[in-house]
């Protein structure tokens, strides 16, 4: 081996190790379940593989869910934090773009971030594959709440956050966190304070669904109760938190019809809901990468963060 | 005085003369229908007003008229808008949704035509429900036809509405081609672009404003008149695009008449865009509050820009 391909292979191992690095973002890791997951079905074919060009967690890995934990700086930690769910059509997560990356901005928000690595439905690893990231969701949430003092959260700004699929178990933590899906005696409140659903899947209805979320989650041929169970526009009540939300009208993967029907029904119970719909953007952007109008979501979210009384330092 | 003295001293004078030219608020007043108003029934009993019980505002408009407001000439766009302050189709709240607007355009490097346009009332006019649209056509083409002269890229005039006047600037968007009265020449009416502020799109008595409805199309009308005035069921392949905003919370115009706008601009995919605030309730122009909507104007400058039309361009300026 000369000299000029051994550089070459040095370089490529040290990418390699920062490429995981950067990946396992060097923060703390919490199981959700203690080993006990709700529901589960043992399966040996099932293991870990993440796909790290793409910032992509495949489903595989995900038998033993759990959060990563980054912490607010100190100096300007307001106590607010937020349980972040990437998307990835319920078959898979985008933990980078739609995790990693948004738990630093938030960060600089002076957030706690939390980026749920959440199991992905599969008939082959649970007993019922609708609830498993609701579980998962659920347990987070109640989970963060019980350790406020410790990550010094004040319990009252707990919010949660969710992109394309990962915005459609966010709206299902927000519309069905009263719903009993594990066994347990922990009476901590698994509703979340406020949502921020990004280009969000909300309905499983055949007209404006994405169908990708919708069969992962549900199956081929759902009953209609499974599919309005899962709506989660016509399940929003009066104890729902109050959303902001994101979505471009040039979406070709998640119909615009999704955030609309939500906020409609927020309208419809009194629930402060704020919905920005840019002209182009597509899907899966992330927290923006085009000079056009939806990179702008971010600051739009601040503000919306900030007069709602979630930005004031502890 | 040494010559760079009397080079300041002169720059001074200048710029003193462009401040107080600026400051106070000189624009051009022009009648857009050289005392020859379409379809008018002259009624000497019927005097122009301004009214401040509630909100400062115009009425009975008899002579529509527009105020122009030049871009500044060192920031000149060549872009141009033309808005239509609110009232309910009762009244035109010029001030807050017209000069202080204006203003704000000429921040952005654009020229801006404050409308009056007349407010349907049958004793002056033989069909009230197209007086507005008539004087709307007309401003637009006023703008286009004397676009050289006054520093305006004729492909870049749009059109601004707030609360009732989103219904006239989205009946423009959508009505352009409709012959309501008899033109001068063939210069076109479409506006190159949207911006429909807290908007009245729909006539439709599930979601309409009540008081715009009936002011404009009366109180019992045919369900056509209803569907021809609801400018969400009139978008077509050439209806401009659009800039959008409201606020959930709006009392007066329910939150629907954007998003129906907007669905159906996304059916002829024609961009797009609505912000739907969470508060502010209608009615606040510019914005007043500490809260979200008041960034509305950062929005739209940040569409307009994405759109192009914020480009300075010098061939528009005028020297």
């Amino acid at each position: 081996m000369n000299i000029v391909n051994l550089k070459k292979v040095m370089l490529a191992f040290i990418c390699l190790i920062a490429i995981n690095g950067s990946l396992l973002g060097q923060n703390k890791v919490i199981e959700l379940w203690s080993g006990k997951v709700p529901g589960a079905i043992r399966n040996d074919k099932f293991q870990p593989a993440v796909d790290s060009a793409a910032g992509w967690i495949d489903k595989r890995l995900i038998t033993n869910p759990s959060l990563d934990i980054y912490p607010a700086p100190e100096a300007k930690a307001t106590g607010t934090a937020v349980i972040i769910c990437p998307g990835g059509a319920y078959g898979g997560l985008a933990i980078k773009h739609e995790g990693a990356q948004v738990a630093k901005w938030l960060n600089s928000l002076g957030i706690t971030a939390f980026v749920l690595k959440y199991r992905l439905p599969d008939d082959s690893i649970m007993e019922n594959k609708s609830i498993g990231p609701m579980q998962d969701g659920q347990r987070a949430i109640r989970l963060v709440r019980s350790h406020v003092k410790e990550w010094g959260i004040n319990p009252k700004k707990i919010g949660i956050m969710g992109f394309s699929a990962g915005g459609h178990l966010a709206s299902t933590l927000s519309t069905h966190f009263n719903e009993k899906v594990y066994e347990s005696d922990d009476s901590t409140s698994g509703r979340p304070d406020f949502s921020l659903l990004i280009y969000p899947v909300i309905s499983m209805d055949s007209t404006i669904t994405h169908w990708g979320s919708r069969v992962n989650l549900l199956g081929g041929t759902p009953t209609p109760e499974l599919v309005k169970h899962y709506s989660n526009e016509l399940q929003v009540n009066s104890g729902t938190p109050p959303a902001f939300m994101v979505h471009s009208l040039d979406d070709g993967a998640v119909p615009v019809q999704n955030s609309i029907s939500y906020a409609l029904a927020m309208h419809k119970f009194n629930i402060p809901c704020e919905l920005h719909l840019y002209q182009t953007g597509g899907h899966g952007y992330g927290l923006g990468k085009s000079a056009n109008t939806e990179s702008a979501w971010p600051e739009a979210c601040r503000k919306w963060l900030e007069t709602s009384g979630f930005l004031k330092l502890k | 005085m040494r010559n760079s003295v009397l080079k300041q001293t002169v720059l001074a004078f200048i710029c003193l003369i462009a401040t107080i030219g600026n400051l106070s608020g000189q624009s051009k007043v022009i009648d857009i229908w050289n005392g020859k108003v379409p379809g008018s029934i002259p009624n000497s009993n019927y005097k122009q007003i301004v009214d401040s019980a509630y909100w400062i505002k115009i009425r009975f408009v008899t002579k529509p008229t527009i105020q122009v407001y030049p871009a500044p000439a060192d920031k000149n766009t060549g872009a141009a808008v033309v808005v239509c302050p609110g009232g309910g189709y009762y009244g035109i709240s010029f001030v807050g949704e017209g000069t202080e607007v204006a203003k704000w355009l000429n921040g952005l490097g654009i020229s801006a035509i404050v409308l009056h346009y007349r407010l349907p009332d049958d004793a002056i006019m033989k069909n009230r429900s197209i007086a507005p649209l008539q004087d709307g056509q007309e401003a637009i083409r006023i703008v286009r036809r004397n676009a050289k002269e006054w520093g305006i890229d004729p492909h870049k005039i749009g059109i601004m509405g707030f609360s009732a006047g989103g219904h006239l600037a989205s009946t423009v968007s959508t009505h352009f081609n409709e012959k309501v009265y008899n033109p001068i020449d063939s210069t076109s009416a479409r506006p190159d672009f949207s911006l429909l502020i807290y908007p009245v799109i729909s006539m439709d008595s599930t979601i309409t404003h009540a008081g715009s409805r009936e002011n404009l199309i009366g109180k019992h009308p045919s369900p056509e008149m209803v569907n021809h005035f609801s400018n969400a069921l009139q978008v077509t392949a050439k209806t401009p695009p659009a800039f959008m905003i409201h606020s959930m919370d709006d009392g007066t115009v329910p939150v629907e008449n954007s998003m129906e706008y907007a669905l159906a601009m996304k059916k002829h995919n024609i961009p797009c865009e609505l912000h739907i605030y969470q508060q502010g309730g209608h009615g606040y122009g510019l914005g007043r509050s500490k809260n979200t909507e008041t960034t509305w104007t950062e929005a739209c400058r940040k569409w307009l820009d994405a759109q192009g039309l914020l480009t300075k361009n010098e061939s528009f300026v005028i020297l």
